[in-house]
């Protein structure tokens, strides 16, 4: 039984090192050459078999052998992941020129009018694929910028989701002015957030959920349902939240209270404004254990940015406050 | 016939079905289930492992299991696969970003064996939010018309507003009884003679 075993975890340990310094440097081949969506997503299926492979191993693995392998599949599920991110464009380009294909379903069921109406409804086709089509409000590719609510892509209306992409050294402010300048009335109900790196993001309480990949050296006040933040790293977060706050493949997350200063009165979302904050109830996907996870910690109130910090008027210096503010200062 | 029979009657009995709710984090696959069951939705957390829930739907028994969708839990799904009679397979249609990867998992789960019977329908949540794909754009965005091996339909729906949720489930109930359970209308035994793909792996329902 024990010889069993012992030969399984040999044979299991060959393939497994072999196969994960082969994807290694095909990550690293992709890195250094143009990432296609092809190429990632071959790397994406070995890594998946590996995956599962690991799972199946659980059962005969030492539990030293299981961290170590584990903790190296992490490292090239994150790589991928932010590859991924970077080849993401064109993934959203090929959706839409298939939908002027209008093909009928291939289901064996009847086509519902639900469907029928839908696919009528897909956009015309279109030569070359232009921006990103969302109708919902977005701001991205930004550096060096004090962003405000009337920087916002789209037209104003009550309710919306809101997309923040692709800023560098920037300061966003969308708490509502109270000056009137800006609808008062305006609700997220979702944000996505991608691939921001030394910004400071001062967003009000919304009444959805908040979904954040590969922020880099940032600081983010907000109140939201949820909180999901993945593959980043050195991020101070002052939220607002009535559940857990989930990282996955994160490190060096300080989270605090959302600060009272950026309250607005609650007009739509008295749930998560009335409820006590859960802001270190934070749950690490990737650290599923009894110990306290290493990559996140409660911000000390020292480091902490003071209530007359936060750079609520467009009128600052933004380098000078950026320098003032983000966790690292260098 | 003689096996056919005796699959009908075991079956007959129990009238319980598998439905096994998968899809991204952060789609809305426990927010629906809460929605249908009459719960608050709003303070619930991202789901750390599973959760089941059981309904009675007409005349069957639902047990549906909702497993949470992050990334460093979904090599654990495919302990949840044996015995499934549905997939529920949740978008979040304001996800443009993920519909890549959303696409990915979902055509591997389909490679699966253990469910290789399982009805698929496709919900197509958060419809309420401004600014969400719309459900042929997700059919496309996913490649739905490739799917060959799975029965499947896709809805739009928002566990929000509750709207199609309840269609979505009649749906499945009435494609797995379809297939599986003997039912007296002509129309449906004629389904059951045609669909003929019953294994016997499937009759045991007892857990
Ligand atoms: N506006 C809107 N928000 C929704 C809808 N469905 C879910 N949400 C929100 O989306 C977030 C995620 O919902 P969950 O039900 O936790 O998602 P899940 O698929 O169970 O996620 P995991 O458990 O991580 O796999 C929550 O903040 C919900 O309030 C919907 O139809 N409309
Ligand atoms: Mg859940």
């Amino acid at each position: 039984m024990s010889e069993t075993n012992q030969e399984l975890t040999q044979q299991y340990y060959a393939r497994t090192k072999a196969a994960i310094s082969e994807l290694t440097s095909q990550l690293e081949a992709i890195k250094s050459g143009s990432a296609t969506s092809d190429s990632i997503q071959k790397v994406a299926v070995e890594l998946a078999k590996l995956r599962k492979e690991h799972t199946d191993a659980i059962a005969f693995l030492p539990g030293y052998d299981q961290r170590q392998v584990d903790k190296q599949l992490e490292g090239l599920e994150s790589q991928l992941e932010s590859l991924r991110t970077a080849a993401a464009p064109k993934a959203k380009f090929a959706f839409k020129r298939k939908a002027t294909k209008a093909a009928p379903p291939a289901s064996t069921t009847p086509a519902t009018a639900s469907e029928q109406s839908t696919s009528a409804a897909a956009p015309p086709p279109t030569g070359q694929p232009s921006a990103v089509h969302t109708s919902g409000l977005s701001i991205s590719g930004h550096t060096n910028s004090y962003l405000t609510l009337s920087s916002l892509s789209s037209p104003w209306s009550s309710a919306s989701d809101l997309t923040i992409s692709d800023l560098d050294n920037c300061i966003v402010n969308f708490i509502p002015d109270s000056n009137g300048n800006i609808p008062h009335d305006v609700t997220f109900t979702a944000l996505h957030a991608r691939n921001i790196s030394n910004t400071v993001l001062i967003l009000p309480i919304i009444s959805g959920s908040a979904l954040l990949h590969d922020l880099k050296n940032c600081v983010i006040a907000l109140g939201s349902r949820q909180f999901r933040m993945h593959t980043s790293s050195e991020v101070d977060v002052y939220i607002s939240i009535a559940s857990n706050p989930i990282i996955e493949h994160c490190s060096a997350i300080r989270f605090a209270d959302y600060p009272s200063s950026l309250r607005r009165p609650p007009a739509h979302d008295s749930i998560t404004t009335q409820t006590k904050s859960n802001y270190l109830a934070v749950q690490d996907f990737s650290h599923i254990r009894a110990t306290p996870s290493p990559n996140w910690s409660a911000l000390p109130e020292e480091a902490a940015i003071r209530d007359d910090q936060w750079p609520l008027s467009n009128s600052v210096d933004v380098q000078a406050v950026l320098s003032q503010l983000l966790p690292s200062r260098g | 016939m003689g096996l056919l029979t005796i699959i009908r009657k075991n079956r007959q009995k129990e009238k319980e079905m598998r439905i096994l709710f998968l899809g991204l984090d952060n789609a809305g696959k426990t927010t629906i289930l809460k929605k249908l069951n009459g719960e608050d939705i709003m303070g619930i957390s991202p789901t750390l492992g599973f959760n089941i829930k059981t309904f009675v739907h007409g005349k069957y028994t639902l047990n549906i299991w909702d497993v949470g969708g992050q990334r460093t839990l979904r090599p654990y799904w495919r302990n949840y696969f044996e015995q499934t009679d549905a997939l529920v397979w949740v978008v979040d249609s304001g996800d443009r970003m993920r519909m890549q990867d959303c696409k990915e998992e979902l055509h591997s789960l389909l490679l699966e064996d253990r469910l290789a019977g399982a009805s698929l329908l496709i919900f197509a949540n958060k419809q309420d939010i401004q600014g969400s794909m719309s459900s042929a754009e997700i059919r496309d965005a996913l490649d739905l018309p490739s799917i060959k091996t799975h029965q499947w339909r896709i809805l739009p729906c928002s566990a929000v507003t509750g709207h199609n949720l309840i269609e979505g489930l009649d749906w499945v109930v009435g494609d797995v009884a379809n297939r599986i359970y003997y039912s007296s209308t002509a129309e449906a035994t004629d389904r059951w003679q045609s669909g003929g793909a019953v294994e016997p792996s499937n009759v045991s329902v007892e857990k």
